[in-house]
């Protein structure tokens, strides 16, 4: 089975002005994604991101190269409810409400109504935001209005996803959500294409990185093999100070090398899970 | 995003119904120009609105790279757009129209079944009735029976035309038949005639009695005649607001314009001066409309019509403008961000 996006020598430009030369955006990029994969698209800004998921999303069209989803150009039609998109920044119409603002794009995707209805209410509460009613988007918090923005990209059941900073805004708690989604989405057999600043979610939830410079790929690869150093690390409990000595001597002794020795400690997310879950508790 | 169209309505209404009576129905009992201020208001806050909600509108705005997946290419779905736009004017139009419709009950200026106007050419070259010009000629080509015919000479005190005591007596021929018995009084002001039984009027003759009161003048549009049928109230208060959608379109054609380089509060100051200039300056047919209305006249009698396709025309143009301009520096501007 071939891969679900396939990207080939693809270039973008914009033009800058009269008599001026043009901003290459994107350079000679290859990328494949397959079917249940995430793939990370990581890099500075203006490197190129943004302009790929919006080529991909049927957006731009490239200046030369080709780009394929689900074997389709990305301006198919039928790709609109097949591929779901999460544009990066704010949404549009925020006088509507949650559920009116799903509705309305179901309506424009025509998607028909009994199946349409059931799946805005059920990722309205997936996220968090069944309870929201009448409330328009303009009143909703940063975090809310990128859960719903989640919620859109994903109401058609897409088989692709291409998600601009999904995680953008969102505290602990809704990241956490969101990572979970995407790896259910992921195991169900979605393709999930996801750009991101953040690169603690990246290193935790995508199988594959792609690290842009400049809008051509610096380095691609499996986390393993870009991170990967040969090195082990072992995590003791329960010795003092002489019965640490003495494993680092047997280390020594059997030809290894201790690298670093320091006190092991949680993330700081997990204290923030704690303390949520003592709040709730109270 | 009716609230605010409504409550900016309710201020104009506010603004008149705190305005004395007295000034409200001037000298000449014509209310006409307070009822420019909810309108002028309510279209402009409709407008307003219609740009903010109406997404094909304004692509470049935050978030529609959402609508734009969905609904893609230049003119892709133009139908759709065309079809709200056209839904949004409609409302604005029955929301003015209303509007026109309320005011006009509230402060009592309702003057009466609304008839269409038909105006009267003088033939001579200048239209007084002094010293030795005692007749003066009206033609019109219209085909309708007329029901009514309403004169509204002016006295003329000059010391070149010769004056004499008292109040000038005139009598008004229809095709050469006397339209009322003997001779009638008639000084600066309106007269107001009834042609029994309505008929089809080609020619007016207007004599003045020779030796009485002070010379008349009779203006363009001194001498007009009413048809007799009764034409719908509310169909006059949609025409009237017509007018002044047709002058809303032109500032909505100026703000989408400037949308793509002004901010919004800047851009939508600047289309407002727009309308309110251009509604000084009679650009768009907005004063012949409402004060034909203000008079019980049917506004389409008012050659209204031309100007405000006119107007519908040059805002539309101006919208394509706009929104082409701004689909390339949108273009120009997510370039460079990348």
């Amino acid at each position: 089975m071939g891969p679900v996006i396939a990207v080939e020598g693809l270039s973008v430009q914009f033009p800058t002005g009269f008599r001026k030369p043009p901003f290459q955006a994107v350079d000679g990029l290859d990328l494949e994604v397959a079917a249940g994969e995430i793939i990370g698209v990581l890099g500075p800004n203006g490197s190129g991101k943004t302009t790929l998921l919006r080529v991909l999303s049927g957006l731009l069209r490239p200046t030369s190269g080709a780009a394929h989803i689900l074997g389709l150009d990305p301006c198919d039609r039928s790709l609109v409810t097949r591929v779901g998109y999460q544009p990066e920044g704010q949404l549009p119409l925020t006088n509507l409400s949650a559920a009116q603002f799903l509705a309305y794009l179901c309506d424009l995707m025509r998607l028909p109504p009994a199946t349409a209805r059931p799946a805005s209410q059920q990722w309205l509460a997936r996220l968090g935001l069944q309870d929201t009613g009448r409330k328009a988007i303009h009143h909703f918090s940063t975090g809310m209005r990128r859960r719903l923005a989640l919620a859109a990209a994903l109401v058609a059941d897409p088989e692709v996803l291409l998600l601009d900073e999904p995680t953008s805004g969102l505290d602990p708690e809704g990241s956490l959500l969101v990572m979970e989604i995407l790896r259910e989405r992921s195991a169900g057999g979605c393709a999930v294409l996801l750009a991101s600043h953040h690169l603690q979610e990246v290193e935790q939830m995508c199988d594959r990185v792609y690290l842009l410079q400049a809008g051509r790929v610096a380095r691609s690869g499996s986390l393993d093999q870009l991170l990967g150093t040969g090195d082990t690390r072992l995590v003791l409990r329960g010795l003092d100070a002489s019965g640490l000595a003495e494993v680092v001597a047997a280390a020594e002794r059997a030809g290894g090398e201790v690298l670093s020795q320091s006190a092991e400690r949680e993330h700081l997310f997990a204290l923030f899970r704690a303390q949520e879950r003592r709040s709730d508790a109270d | 995003m009716v609230a605010p169209v409504i409550a900016t309505w309710l201020i104009g209404v506010v603004l008149v119904a705190t305005t004395p009576v007295n000034q409200r129905l001037g000298a000449d009992r014509s209310a006409g120009y307070w009822l420019h201020v909810p309108e002028l208001l309510l279209v402009v806050a409709a407008l307003a609105a219609m740009l903010d909600a109406w997404p094909p509108l304004s692509r470049a705005r935050a978030g529609s790279d959402w609508l734009l997946r969905i609904r893609p290419g230049p003119l892709h779905a133009s139908g759709w757009a065309a079809g709200g736009g056209l839904a949004a004017l409609g409302l604005c139009l029955l929301a003015s129209g209303v509007a026109f419709f309320v005011t006009e009950k509230a402060f009592g200026i309702d003057s009466g079944p609304v008839r269409r106007r038909v105006a009267f050419t003088a033939l001579a070259a200048r239209p007084y009735l002094a010293g030795s010009q005692t007749e003066l000629h009206f033609a019109t080509g219209a085909r309708q029976p007329l029901a009514d015919l309403e004169l509204r000479p002016v006295e003329v005190f000059h010391p070149d035309v010769r004056t004499e005591e008292g109040t000038a007596q005139i009598r008004v021929l229809a095709d050469g038949t006397p339209v009322h018995p003997g001779w009638l009084k008639c000084g600066s002001g309106s007269v107001e005639l009834r042609l029994e039984p309505p008929r089809r009027v080609r020619t007016l003759a207007v004599q003045r009695r020779d030796r009485t009161g002070p010379a008349l003048r009779l203006t363009a549009d001194a001498v007009i005649g009413l048809d007799g049928e009764a034409h719908s109230g509310l169909a006059n208060c949609l025409l009237a607001a017509l007018s002044y959608l047709s002058l809303g379109l032109l500032a909505a054609g100026a703000l989408l314009l400037g949308q793509k380089h002004l901010v919004l509060p800047v851009n939508l100051a600047l289309g407002l001066m727009a309308v309110v200039l251009a509604a000084m300056l009679d650009v768009a047919p907005t004063n012949a409309a409402v004060a034909a209305f203000a008079r019980g006249r049917w506004v389409l009698g008012e050659g209204v019509l031309l100007p405000a396709a006119r107007m519908v025309a040059y805002g539309a143009a101006l919208a394509g403008v706009g929104w082409l301009l701004g689909r390339s520096a949108t273009a120009r501007r997510r370039g460079n961000a990348q």
